[in-house]
């Protein structure tokens, strides 16, 4: 025993105090983060702010809509057609219910700080695997970022007749489509020829 | 009554809360629902890491677009370097090579969870494209197993702390999932909540169903009881008389999600292995003897091969 003052003092052996540190230690690091995180703690008595602890914000609110984002590409000699670009060709990693990865990198393009240069990036790496990978298809000049915001309720959405298919662009009401932003060439390869030139 | 026969009764008071305290959270007893919860929370990792890796150079290499420093996710890590095309093949095998420790050879779990610690904590910095809320709990997790109290024997028997500490970190997770819904969101605000997560792109041909044929009432009740559900979970677990309800609620819950939500089974399927710390400890141990069993043979069976 090494607390042992009186006959009824709580008496910890030294078998079960490396135990005790270890659930203190637990509350510590994970109970009061979360907890904290979550709100139910008062942000004022924030004792640990970690980041690994935000993981209850899930699903708090109602949904409006559902968005999801589709890139059109202008090509060379495509006579300035804007072509939808199928995202599964570019990423097959489905890990965003029906979406797949790069689906979800794309929630960042619309943000306000990030969204530019996430573009940006992300285009120079379309450009140069659309050039890789259909080394036949002529080269990609141009960007085009839209938001797609499907109201919750409306048909497609409330009344599916099976599980999730992503709806062609064309056929979806126009005034649920926004155009977020175009980026060309010249933002992601500076040296690329000019727009006369397409 | 005289102050000495007061402060008595006062003294063996204290000593009955003391000694049932000792018992409940730091004494010595049979832990194998610990131990069946080690190898389920690991064997969930890998399928989940397993699901990933179907698409490794996407996922871990420079063949993937990833998001460069600064334009990640609000919350996320700092990036971490992407693997080298060789890298992928040595990230699963240590992967593998961590659970086959943690499965077979209990002696040397540490050096396995250590590992998976290490291993989670990869996977949610190296793309926050594919880190989920999941990804912390394995890291958090697996740390935690890391530094637990040690058992030993057969059926294992070690501090009981090991249990309560994973027993409350669901219990924190589902209290505190509640408390965001009904005060930092709207849950009690609105009554179609459920219904309009139950759209869009998770939508599975069972949530289509549901969509077309339930009532807005059902998903109304849906609402409500997960609130309560989440909620009352510290009271419902630990209560011996509402826990059996609480685990099949909570089964039931998990269900619905995986079979409503599309790629969100994993989710479901790590926090369901919490389950089994809520298991008697008779049966935990029934279990554990026969996946032993189970081991052993395709052990044996293996080696004649």
């Amino acid at each position: 025993m090494i607390a042992s003052s009186g006959p009824d003092q709580f008496n910890v052996s030294r078998k079960e105090l490396a135990p005790a540190v270890y659930g203190v230690l637990v509350i510590l690091t994970w109970v009061l983060p979360v907890l904290n995180n979550s709100g139910v703690l008062p942000r004022e008595y924030q004792l640990v702010n970690v980041r690994l602890a935000k993981i209850t914000h899930l699903f708090t609110r109602r949904l409006d809509d559902w968005s999801w984002f589709e890139i059109q590409a202008r090509l060379t000699g495509g006579g300035g057609q804007w072509v939808t670009l199928r995202l599964s060709d570019y990423s097959g990693m489905q890990n965003y219910g029906y979406l797949t990865r790069l689906d979800r990198i794309l929630d960042e393009a619309g943000s306000r700080e990030r969204g530019p240069r996430v573009r940006r990036d992300l285009a120079r790496w379309l450009a140069s695997v659309h050039a890789r990978r259909f080394p036949e298809s002529p080269t990609i000049r141009e960007l085009r970022f839209l938001r797609v915001s499907a109201p919750v309720g409306a048909e497609l959405l409330a009344q599916p007749s099976g599980h999730w298919v992503r709806p062609a662009l064309e056929a979806v009401p126009v005034e649920w489509v926004r155009e977020i932003a175009i980026v060309t060439d010249q933002e992601w390869n500076p040296r690329a020829s000019s727009p006369g030139a397409r | 009554m005289e102050p000495q026969g007061v402060i008595a009764r006062c003294a063996m008071k204290r000593r009955f809360l003391t000694t049932a305290m000792r018992e409940s959270l730091v004494a010595e007893q049979s832990v194998a629902r610990f131990r069946l919860f080690e190898c389920a929370f690991t064997v969930a990792f890998l399928l989940y890491m397993g699901r990933n890796l179907l698409h490794p150079m996407e996922w871990l290499t420079a063949e993937g677009f990833h998001l460069a420093e600064g334009l990640q996710r609000p919350g996320s890590l700092p990036p971490f370097p992407l693997l080298p095309s060789w890298g992928v093949p040595i990230f699963t095998g240590a992967l593998l090579w961590s659970g086959w420790i943690v499965g077979f050879r209990s002696r040397w779990r540490r050096f396995g969870f250590g590992a998976l610690a290490l291993l989670a904590l990869y996977a949610e910095g190296v793309d926050s494209a594919s880190a989920f809320a999941l990804n912390k709990i394995y890291g958090a997790g697996f740390i935690f197993l890391l530094f637990a109290p040690g058992y030993g024997g057969n059926p294992p028997r070690g501090s009981v702390m090991s249990v309560r500490v994973f027993q409350m970190m669901l219990l924190t997770i589902y209290f505190a999932t509640g408390f965001t819904k009904v005060y930092g969101g709207d849950w009690l605000i609105h009554t179609d909540v459920v219904w309009s997560h139950a759209q869009g792109y998770y939508c599975t041909e069972f949530a289509a169903f549901l969509l077309r044929h339930l009532p807005p009432f059902g998903w109304t009740i849906v609402q409500y009881s997960v609130i309560v559900f989440e909620l009352g979970a510290p009271v419902w677990f630990v209560w011996r008389r509402t826990r059996p309800f609480a685990i099949l609620f909570g089964l039931s819950f998990h269900l619905g999600i995986a079979l409503m939500m599309q790629a969100v089974w994993v989710f479901s399927l790590q926090i369901v292995t919490f389950y089994v710390l809520f298991l008697p400890e008779k049966t935990a141990a029934n279990w554990l003897n026969r996946l032993t069993d189970v081991g052993r043979n395709l052990l044996r069976n293996g080696t004649r091969d």
